[in-house]
């Protein structure tokens, strides 16, 4: 795009041409998004830092600046440090599994076969419905008593029962019990990102020119020879994009956990968001729960940063 | 010998990608199963899930339309997704085209600013933004979100459109100018029929968003007449520890599905949003 | 009368000088060629008379009146764009329409018969039903020259509107583009690179490097008596010849550097001994490529026959090649101009 503003002669249109004038119709059509974002956004972020140094509740809502004891007091709290260690435990696990798997599926969507339109709405759905409605399912799905899955182990013979692998009571309590809770709320990541990084990378994947696909051929590459040596490291930029996104979807979320488990058992689930809303809007400890929402902000802008790397580079090629 | 290897690599494929399918959609072939099934056939931990051990029935449909709020949270959450629609159309068309065409330096700053903004998460704004809901008066209704909504989907939006404008050739707009138009009348009538696909992806996704959305439902709205699909599902239709699961299941899946299968058909827009247009799906 | 006047028309973009300092007048019906490489500004300087681009500074003067400061719709112009810029998603009537319908206050009968008055000039009455896309390269630019001529403009503009078009194409499509300017008699600015377009169709030429004009004049003013070595290598295929002298540049063109007939050597020739390196044959031509001997240094240079000529070249041969004195052209060293002739 030609820079045409470095140069200011747009004051000499009259206004009887103002729809032609680029700089006043540039800035008329952009200023009202600009100020919808700023006033909703931009307020409430500064507004987040200043709870979080302030001794605001529900209550009394006047700032009275109390300078970092929120967080000195929150982090007395072995909910927050638990709440700290799920939230970037989930995402970093959820993110290395979701990728090798969604790797895996992009090859397979990246050939063509009978059906795949259905394929892709199934495929699809984890992203596409509301997760709030996916968690329900997955609550039923992993329910303590009527767990399918537990019907098919006990099928099998590998619970409940004498000698059984996965031990003699009838149920697992995939919810009720701390570590394959945290294991269970993984995997509801796992499911609810895996399309997207599926779908960003077969883009990636169908973007490579089929010349340089058909050079590796006549050079007789073998599948996955041109797979692991050209179409892997020709994605990675966009692979990394992948990843990013779905980790900040994942830092960011709350309703899986919210919706499975509210944290419990005990407060073994908690992550900061779930932790932030018990504190902030429940318990109407608003300073307190702002201070533990803003914990995520550091690896949000880090993660936002290489984005914007990344997204460059692969607009070069 | 090459033939057996590519019946071994197809046998391979199929198996992989039955187990991705079945992986997806789990959860909804569960809700789907449940929602027929008699309360008696449920709750019995002997009884094989997967099959009807009593016949079906239409019993917790008719509970959930006729005693439940859903109607109303189908309601609510129309009534805000329309709205959130016309908002961000207005917001962001212009919003877009300027950020494509218009202006310059101070154009891409605030172009990067608006991407930004898209990776905030809700969970990092939604206690600030409770107060600020108060102080305006607007606790407890549908307006919060209203109001509050464009938030997430003026950037994404923005940003989907902008990628779409830049694909229109200049020179179309220039001929409309050339043709006796303004540079408003030129965006009228060449660059938005040109970019009607893109429209709708972003009412499509606008849509989807603000069913999806669930701290600032959570949040704001705490009367049940208020509420949306995806706040007012889980936490009414569950009342303390009593799960009318064949319901719910129902409330989840007549919402999940349709929204899933009209999702697909806009994935490419999707993907192109996600990589600033990068990569053309 | 001059129909468009540039005075010290200028464009910068950031720091770069696209156009700098233009003055130019064009004539009423007249065809006027603007000629130059690419980021030579010549395109600047059209969409600037259209008023699609803001001059940095000058003024641009149409029938008389100072446009400078008009959007494009004020102005009494139409455009033919490289791409033809039809709208995709309108039919080839609506497309010729459209320029109507923005000046409004015509009836739906009034309309039709515009319509097909602007498409009956190209000749394009039976594509009126149908999409762009459903269009060939020529029948798009007819598509695009009808839409420019529904308005009745006082100035056409065409930027580069045969470079979309395979080679063959392009002959006929000039010889109709001229005919038809002709006959309407219409102002035409036409913008290209192409020096056979050029010298083909214009009735002057600007030519034009580095955002400046550096010659303006018949198509034979400008081949033969280039002002300039710049013109002198930009026009012709392949350009002109230049040896460089001590302190002075002589020229020839190569269809001029022939073969030498008559053992005496007349006092309106100029001998050179020429090696030749490579014969092309190129059809109807060929191209003869060697060097000049016998100067302190050796000059490359490219000789042009008729492939009829009875003259036999071959190539590891030196042969006595002539010029005739008054073909030769003399150029300032530093700046390029034009000089009187030099003895050498």
């Amino acid at each position: 795009m030609q820079d045409n503003a470095a140069v200011d002669t747009s004051s000499r249109f009259s206004t009887k041409y103002i729809a032609d004038n680029e700089k006043f119709l540039g800035w008329a059509f952009l200023l009202p998004a600009v100020l919808y974002i700023l006033l909703l956004v931009g307020v409430p972020f500064v507004l987040a830092i200043a709870f979080s140094l302030a001794d605001v509740t529900v209550g009394d809502t006047t700032l009275n600046f109390v300078g970092l004891q929120n967080f000195a007091r929150i982090m007395q709290t072995p909910e927050f440090w638990q709440s700290l260690r799920n939230t970037f435990g989930f995402a970093i696990t959820a993110q290395i599994i979701t990728i090798i798997l969604a790797n895996i599926l992009a090859v397979l969507l990246s050939s063509d076969f009978r059906g795949k339109w259905f394929a892709l709405v199934l495929i699809m759905l984890p992203w596409s419905t509301p997760i709030a409605l996916g968690a329900i399912g997955w609550l039923w799905l992993l329910d303590s008593k009527f767990s399918p899955i537990d019907w098919v182990l006990r099928y099998f013979s590998l619970l409940g029962g004498e000698g059984a692998l996965l031990g003699v009571p009838k149920n697992l309590y995939y919810l009720g019990k701390a570590q394959l809770a945290q294991a269970s709320i993984i995997m509801v990541y796992v499911w609810r990102m895996l399309p997207l990084s599926a779908v960003i990378l077969l883009a990636g994947l169908t973007s490579i020119p089929q010349d340089l696909l058909d050079q590796a051929e006549v050079d007789g590459s073998s599948f996955w020879r041109t797979l692991f040596q050209i179409k892997l490291p020709l994605i990675l930029p966009i692979m990394i994009i992948a990843i990013l996104f779905s980790f900040i979807y994942t830092v960011g979320d709350m309703a899986i956990v919210f919706i499975l488990t509210r944290g419990g058992p005990v407060y073994y689930t908690h992550v900061l968001p779930t932790w932030a809303y018990i504190k902030g809007i429940e318990g109407g400890a608003l300073a307190e729960g702002a201070a533990i929402a803003l914990f995520i902000f550091p690896v949000l802008l880090a993660a936002a940063i290489l984005i914007l790397r990344y997204s460059r580079r692969t607009e070069v090629t | 010998m090459f033939r057996l290897k590519q019946g071994i690599r197809r046998f391979f494929f199929v198996v992989a990608l039955a187990f991705f399918c079945f992986f997806s959609a789990a959860p909804f072939v569960w809700m789907t199963i449940t929602v027929f099934k008699q309360d008696k056939d449920l709750y019995r931990s002997g009884n094989n899930p997967f099959i009807f051990n009593e016949p079906p029935t239409l019993d917790h449909l008719r509970l959930l339309f006729n005693e439940t709020n859903y109607t109303i949270f189908l309601r609510n959450s129309l009534f805000i997704g329309v709205l959130v629609v016309i908002i961000t159309l207005v917001f962001a068309l212009p919003a877009a085209y300027s950020l494509a065409r218009l202006t310059g330096r101070w154009g891409e700053r605030a172009g990067i600013g608006i991407f930004l903004v898209y990776l905030v998460p809700p969970t990092l704004l939604f206690i600030p933004l409770s107060r600020i809901v108060v102080s305006l008066g607007l606790n407890n209704t549908l307006w919060a979100l209203v109001l509050i909504y464009p938030t997430i989907s003026i950037p994404f939006s923005t940003w989907l459109l902008m990628g779409f404008f830049k694909s229109i050739p200049k020179d179309l707009e220039e001929a409309a100018m050339m043709d006796g138009y303004s540079r408003f009348g030129a965006i009228m009538r060449v660059v938005l029929p040109l970019s009607l696909s893109g429209v709708i992806a972003v009412i499509v996704f606008t849509f989807t968003l603000t069913l999806h959305e669930f701290i600032y439902a959570l949040a704001f709205v705490s009367s049940s007449a208020q509420r949306t699909i995806s706040v007012g599902v889980p936490t009414e239709l569950i009342r303390g520890d009593v799960f009318f699961w064949q319901s719910l299941m129902a409330a989840a899946a007549i919402v999940a599905i349709p929204v899933g299968i009209i999702y697909v058909f806009f994935l490419d827009r999707l993907v192109a949003g996600f990589t600033m247009g990068a990569v053309k799906g | 009368m001059a129909v468009i006047e540039t005075k010290g028309l200028t464009k910068y973009f950031g720091e770069v000088k696209a156009v700098d300092g233009i003055d130019l007048s064009i004539q009423e019906g007249e065809l006027m060629v603007i000629l130059g490489p690419s980021g030579c500004g010549k395109t600047t300087l059209m969409r600037m008379i259209a008023g699609l681009e803001k001059p940095t500074g000058g003024e641009v003067m149409i029938a008389g009146e100072n446009v400078t400061e008009l959007p494009p719709r004020a102005r009494p112009i139409a455009m033919v764009f490289q791409s033809y810029a039809l709208y995709p998603h309108m039919t080839v009537f609506n497309n010729i329409a459209f320029p109507l319908k923005a000046r409004g206050g015509f009836s739906k009968e009034e309309l039709k018969e515009k319509v097909e008055w602007a498409a009956s000039i190209l000749g394009i009455e039976r594509l009126l039903a149908r999409k762009p896309r459903e269009l060939s390269g020529g029948e798009r630019q007819r598509v695009a020259l009808s839409r420019a001529l529904a308005k009745e403009p006082g100035v056409l503009l065409l930027d580069e509107p045969l470079s979309n078009l395979d080679a063959k194409l392009r002959a006929s499509a000039r010889d109709e583009l001229q005919r038809f300017q002709r006959r309407l008699g219409i102002t035409t600015i036409f913008v290209t690179h192409d020096q056979i377009e050029a010298l083909g169709m214009g009735d002057r030429i600007v030519v034009m490097s580095g955002g400046k004009i550096v010659q303006v004049g018949t198509p034979r003013d400008v081949y033969h008596d280039s002002s300039n070595v710049f013109v002198a290598q930009f026009l012709g295929s392949p350009g002109m010849n230049i040896l460089e002298m001590d302190d002075f540049l002589v020229g020839f063109r190569p269809e001029q550097f022939t073969l030498k007939t008559h053992e005496t050597e007349s006092d309106g020739q100029k001998t050179f001994s020429f090696s030749v390196t490579r014969v092309e044959y190129l059809g109807a031509d060929q191209l003869i490529y060697g060097n000049i001997e016998g100067y302190e240094r050796e000059y490359h240079v490219v000789a042009k026959f008729s492939s009829e000529s009875t003259s036999i070249v071959e190539a590891n041969h030196t042969y006595e090649f002539v010029v005739n004195r008054d073909q030769l052209r003399y150029f300032e060293k530093q700046a390029g101009s034009r000089i009187e002739p030099r003895s050498f």
